[in-house]
């Protein structure tokens, strides 16, 4: 991989540094990536009927 | 939906909750968990704005996750959690 490259990689991203390739920097960061969001992970509908008569 | 205005049914009661919050209907006895604070904060919101998608804009949400939380809005519609403001003449 020559110098310079940024891999990403399962919402990472690994950096070589250009500026002087005896001292090069490996740097890696974390992306914050939005995950898929669906209407089942954010209502969930519960019938209470079945608790009628339990108190 | 997007271009209508809604509201939370006046018949609902939101409970806060660490996952979000607890919506409980009086007149159809419906009890739906709303699983994200983001959710509850677009739920509440939604009669502070002329339509839904002011709404979803105030709410900062990324717009890929629009059609989620409109299918939501529509499934909450659907037991009259939230419901549609009547235009005014």
């Amino acid at each position: 991989m020559p110098y310079g490259t940024a891999c990403k990689s399962s919402g990472r991203v690994i950096t070589l540094s250009t500026l002087d390739p005896q001292h090069t920097e490996l740097s890696e960061h974390t992306e914050h990536e939005d995950p898929p969001v669906s209407a089942e992970d954010l209502l969930e509908e519960v019938s209470i009927d079945g608790m009628c008569g339990v108190y | 939906m997007l271009d209508e205005a809604w509201q939370l049914s006046p018949q609902v009661a939101l409970r806060p909750e660490p996952f979000g919050a607890l919506a409980y209907h009086f007149g159809n006895r419906r009890l739906t968990f709303l699983r994200r604070p983001e959710l509850v904060a677009l739920v509440r919101g939604l009669g502070d704005s002329r339509d839904v998608r002011a709404a979803l804009e105030a709410s900062g949400l990324p717009a890929a996750h629009w059609p989620a939380y409109e299918t939501a809005l529509r499934r909450l519609a659907a037991t009259d959690m939230i419901r549609r403001v009547a235009k005014e003449p």
